[in-house]
């Protein structure tokens, strides 16, 4: 991405490259695609705001990254007040085009991964959804790397446990 | 299924994939991004404020709801007026409610699929991260302000109800003031005829009456404020000078009676002053205890 593009231009080229992507890893940690999408948007509308400070394409990158894990974080905590008064909502159905096998294996893990605290969801997907380094997930989270372990390791042996159980 | 290492680590990424990579999002993302950054940065905050406040309107509304619906049961419990007082009253809130909690900010082609979640109704832009310290800091400015010019009108308010008629003008060391309200002080200054200043002693009475009061100790070192009768001239403060003769008890002195208004004036040699005293004093009760040092001057 050169450096002389203006704001449009860059939003315009990281929407072609990354919001598909962005907008998966969102909701995973949103579990709503719209929401996700709505997250990735005001990401990069936070981008284009400042890009006069990024001019990079790693950085942009970087940005945007963080820019969801934040405000998906916003998201969940303002949802954690809306929960306590909002009525249970109805499971979600699984596709029917899923092999029975993953089905149960993805629905398995996927609930699993939606009881773990926000922090180590958040390193989990960014790990293997995300593909990221250690260093790129202490980045986007805003946390050392010493954290990143320490949240991956217990998400890890937490999902080891429950996954078990239900074995 | 017991994944160990490598199998659980291929494992977890691959439910995760399963999971999102069939997540398609809408096509108008790129629409909706140029659409609020092309907007004007005023119609951009008004809008993000008002989805703060519709956000907060909403928060509060779940919040109060328990309570509400609770009271409601119990007021229509009774009956009678109240209970149409509440039916009332629950219309109007609903209709409140529809206006506070609009599904606007997506359109029908973005929901359903799979994954959905009911939250997403409850998501708030949240883009006004200032909005909060913002108020803080106003409030904080409003309180700060409010404090000073409140604490002004307190300290004002108790300074004319302490001096109601102090003048600043009329509080010099000449004692120029003609109104009569004026009382010397030993410090030289004026206080006004409402406040009296302490008694520095048991001789040290005085009474702002238009008769004046003697006072029958000799010993008095200190000059004790005199109500003066006349209007015309509220002697200055003078330094106590020497006692004055030690009349008989039944003998009334004046209660000034250091003659310091006689040695003011003497000092300053006017003459205008030393008439006025001896006028002063052939009008006062006491004129035996008048000061020894004015005859002799004079």
């Amino acid at each position: 991405m050169p450096a002389e593009w203006d704001a449009e231009q860059a939003v315009t080229a990281m929407y072609a490259t990354h919001y598909r992507s962005l907008v998966r890893l969102a909701a995973l940690l949103v579990r709503d695609v719209a929401t996700a999408e709505e997250v990735v948007q005001d990401s990069f509308i936070a981008m284009h705001t400042a890009w006069r400070r990024i001019r990079d394409n790693e950085k942009a990158l970087s940005y945007l990254r963080q820019s969801v894990v934040n405000r998906s974080r916003s998201v969940l905590r303002h949802r954690v007040v809306v929960d306590r008064n909002a009525p249970k909502p109805a499971p979600d159905m699984p596709s029917a085009e899923q092999g029975a096998l993953t089905l149960l294996e993805r629905t398995a893990v996927v609930a699993a991964l939606r009881s773990l605290p926000d922090r180590q969801r958040e390193a989990i997907v960014l790990r293997y959804y995300g593909d990221l380094s250690e260093a790129q997930i202490a980045t986007a989270m805003g946390i050392s790397r010493g954290a990143v372990k320490s949240h991956t390791a217990r998400a890890i042996a937490s999902l080891r446990t429950v996954l078990e159980m239900e074995k | 299924m017991t994944p160990v290492n490598s199998d659980f680590d291929e494992m977890l990424r691959r439910a995760l994939h399963a999971e999102a990579d069939f997540l398609e999002p809408a096509e108008s993302g790129l629409d909706r991004i140029r659409q609020r950054t092309h907007a004007p940065w005023l119609v951009r905050q008004t809008s993000l404020m008002l989805t703060e406040c519709a956000d907060l309107a909403r928060l509060i509304v779940i919040r109060v709801e328990p309570g509400f619906t609770s009271a409601r049961a119990t007021i229509a419990a009774r009956g009678g007026m109240w209970e149409a007082f509440v039916a009332l009253l629950s219309s109007v809130l609903s209709v409140l409610a529809d206006l506070v909690l609009p599904s606007r900010r997506r359109g029908p082609a973005r929901r359903g699929g799979p994954g959905r979640s009911p939250h997403a109704k409850t998501r708030s832009g949240s883009n006004l991260g200032w909005l909060r310290p913002a108020l803080a800091v106003a409030g904080a400015v409003v309180i700060v302000v409010a404090g000073v010019f409140g604490l002004a009108q307190v300290r004002d308010n108790l300074v004319l109800e302490l001096f109601p008629r102090s003048n600043p003008a009329s509080s010099t060391s000449t004692g120029g003031s003609s109104t009569g309200h004026q009382v010397p002080t030993l410090t030289g200054g004026q206080t006004p005829a409402g406040i009296l200043p302490p008694a520095s002693g048991p001789s040290g009475s005085a009474k702002p009456s238009p008769t004046a009061t003697c006072s029958s100790s000799p010993s008095k070192q200190q000059a004790t404020p005199t109500p003066t009768p006349s209007t015309t001239s509220p002697s200055p403060s003078p330094t106590p000078t020497t006692p004055s003769p030690s009349p008989s008890p039944s003998t009334p002195t004046p209660t000034d009676t250091t003659g310091g208004a006689q040695t003011s004036a003497y000092t300053t040699g006017t003459s205008g002053i030393q008439t006025v005293a001896n006028v002063a004093y052939a009008a006062s009760p006491c004129e035996s205890a008048r000061p020894h040092s004015t005859a002799s001057s004079s």
